[in-house]
């Protein structure tokens, strides 16, 4: 139902879009996951029409409408900061696109109480936007951008401003909201378990390009190169060369060698290699064991897991994660490590981490 | 003005601002409110004899009429002054930071001359085949002179032109501090960039555009100089009256009950403007 096709944006010269291909289904919730200054919002404003594409066409059900203003486009967005207009109360803020198109007071009024019933703040019409909190003020932004029907809503980290605890409780009922009523979504954020937990499906942004489209388990399970690998979920980038031997694959690097899965890639002893593995898939074995040698730096407890960083003997700085506080290992421990090979997988070598 | 109680002990610092404001604005206010009650010598001066016949006489249709026309001149200055001010303000404020510092230094410079000085420059361009003349016969835009000196139009503009710079200004400060974003979401709502403009820019905008009325309709009914030069004895305005009575007819206590009335209905203004715009502060009031 949205197509964007070669979408492409320079300011002053630097490029923020590179050309970004996109296809959204109908009542999807896609998820464009980039580092901060990404170009994500750019894209986004583009796609709402609040800012032009250098090149580059925008479908919207098989309509063009690349050169409409953002009043013509049956899009609606929630802005970052919220934009609620400070001089209407709630009830004004979320009629205010009724009141456009000229929607009778009584039907208006209905249609408002019931966006204000549908993000759980009935009854707030009167209240203006200063006296609400920042969960509140959040609730209804969503509520004046929904009340519209819009084919697509846009949402620009909209949680960004929110603690943490109020951040995983509207995760959850934006999810819910975005079931309901079936609307597509388009969410923007830098925090890759919003990501993670939302979408149907993410796409991966770097340097105004899209790296990696796919659902979460895809990215997460199958990332495509080092960058995605590295930044949804953190995982350990290991940049080696192949070895073969009796047709068993191994990765060459830091001192030792472990097993890897080819996946059908013909490679060569000395080919480079870089694979990505997930910091809870690190084996810690005893020294002397078959493996990548290692020394324990440092260990630290968040969030239920025991975070154990090591240092191989090329430098590199390694993670394995362990749930629970216990696990017998203390800084200056040299031990081996490994992982098992289905865990591992080959990605395309990316110098930069994000 | 923001109260700044830092544990007291700033009483000493500001005991001389008390002062200032004590001996030359309430003292001169209050001076002015007791002799408008006061009779008037036969020849000069006052006499301490209390009576409200200073304010009898303004009733009479002379002054009345003369403060009517003073508030229509009043208005048309200030509508003109809000319709050429409020779009400079706003371009202004949408200018990028080097150029908008340009302008703004524009704007300032003729502060620099006595506005006085610039009213006698606007004789010069009013005149019978003055400048304005001259220019508009070359043009072929007009046949005969205008003669616009001493009409009622020459005074418009003279005052449209002392007073445009607080409006461009307050209304300049009040639009650098709008939020663009509201602008956009409304755009986003559907309104188109006229619909927008009138629902939100020029909403939060008001506080600004009414401290420029204000400032604008204020001075423009006591700027008897611009009348005086510029409108020769025809344009006869509060300010004048005030003036004259003043000066010429020696009439202190009469003066002084004129200027009462017209504070009045100043402060009649400013607490409309307060009602409206729910704020105790001016825009831009530096």
């Amino acid at each position: 139902m949205l197509e964007l096709n070669q979408i492409r944006k320079s300011f002053d010269g630097v490029e923020v879009l590179s050309g970004i291909d996109l296809r959204v289904m109908p009542g999807e919730f896609i998820t464009i996951l980039s580092s901060s200054g990404g170009g994500k919002t750019t894209l986004l404003r583009i796609i709402a029409g609040l800012d032009s594409c250098d090149s580059g066409t925008i479908l919207l059900d098989g309509k063009d409408v690349t050169d409409l203003p953002p009043e013509k486009r049956n899009v609606n967005m929630v802005f970052q900061n919220y934009a609620l207009f400070p001089h209407m109360n709630v009830g004004e803020n979320i009629g205010y696109s009724l009141k456009l198109k000229h929607v009778p007071r009584l039907e208006r009024e209905k249609t408002v109480a019931d966006a204000l019933a549908l993000v759980q703040l009935p009854g707030y019409e009167s209240r203006k936007p200063t006296e609400l909190s920042g969960g509140q003020r959040q609730r209804v932004a969503i509520a004046r951008a929904l009340v519209n029907k819009p084919k697509i809503l846009l949402l620009d980290e909209p949680l960004g401003a929110l603690d943490l605890q109020l951040r995983r409780q509207m995760q959850i009922e934006l999810k819910r909201l975005q079931k309901q009523l079936g609307i597509t979504f388009i969410y923007i954020t830098h925090d890759q378990e919003e990501a993670l937990n939302m979408s149907d499906r993410i796409a991966v942004m770097k340097n105004g390009i899209f790296q990696q489209i796919g659902s979460p388990s895809e990215i997460y399970d199958h990332p495509k190169n080092a960058y995605v690998a590295f930044f949804v979920g953190s995982a350990n980038i290991l940049s080696g060369t192949a070895f073969k031997e009796e047709g068993r694959c191994f990765l060459q690097y830091g001192g030792g060698r472990v097993e890897v899965d080819p996946a059908g890639r013909d490679l060569q002893t000395g080919d480079a290699l870089t694979v990505a593995v997930r910091s809870e898939a690190m084996e810690l074995l005893p020294a002397g064991e078959k493996g990548i040698p290692a020394t324990v730096k440092e260990k630290s407890f968040s969030a239920g897991m025991l975070r154990i960083a090591l240092q191989t003997e090329s430098g590199d700085e390694m993670i394995a994660s362990r749930h629970g506080i216990d696990y017998h290992v203390s800084p200056g421990d040299v031990l081996t490590l490994s992982f098992p090979k289905e865990n591992a997988v080959i990605v395309e070598a990316e110098d930069e981490k994000p | 003005m923001k109260s700044r109680n830092r544990k007291g002990g700033n009483a000493a610092f500001l005991a001389p601002l008390y002062l200032f404001t004590l001996v030359f604005l309430i003292g001169p206010f209050v001076y002015m409110i007791v002799l408008s009650f006061l009779t008037r010598a036969e020849t000069w001066g006052v006499v301490n004899e209390f009576t409200l016949s200073n304010y009898a006489k303004i009733l009479k249709p002379l002054y009345l009429s003369t403060f009517g026309r003073s508030l229509q001149l009043a208005l048309i200055v200030t509508v003109l002054i809000a319709l050429a001010g409020y779009p400079f303000g706003y371009f202004m404020a949408k200018l990028p930071p080097k150029r908008r510092a340009r302008l703004l230094m524009l704007v300032m410079i003729p502060f620099y001359t006595s506005s006085l000085m610039r009213m006698y420059g606007w004789i010069i361009i009013f005149r019978a085949n003055g400048l304005l003349d001259k220019l508009l016969l070359a043009l072929h835009l007009i046949e005969r002179p205008l003669k616009l000196l001493y009409t009622y139009p020459a005074v418009v503009i003279g005052m449209v032109y002392a007073l445009l710079p607080f409006m461009m200004l307050s209304v300049y400060s009040s639009v650098e501090k709008m939020d663009w974003s509201l602008v956009e979401a409304a755009r986003d709502m559907g309104a188109s960039p006229a619909k927008a403009f009138l629902t939100v820019t020029l909403p939060l905008t008001m506080p600004g555009l009414m401290t420029g009325v204000i400032l604008s309709f204020i001075p423009s009914m006591g700027l008897f100089f611009v009348a005086d030069i510029l409108g020769g004895n025809k344009i006869v305005l509060i300010g004048n009256v005030i003036q004259e009575q003043l000066m010429k007819v020696h009439d202190w206590p009469f003066a002084a009950a004129l200027s009462v009335v017209l504070m009045l209905m100043m402060t009649v203004m400013i607490w409309l403007y307060r009602r409206i715009t729910g704020s105790s502060e001016m825009e831009g009031m530096i």
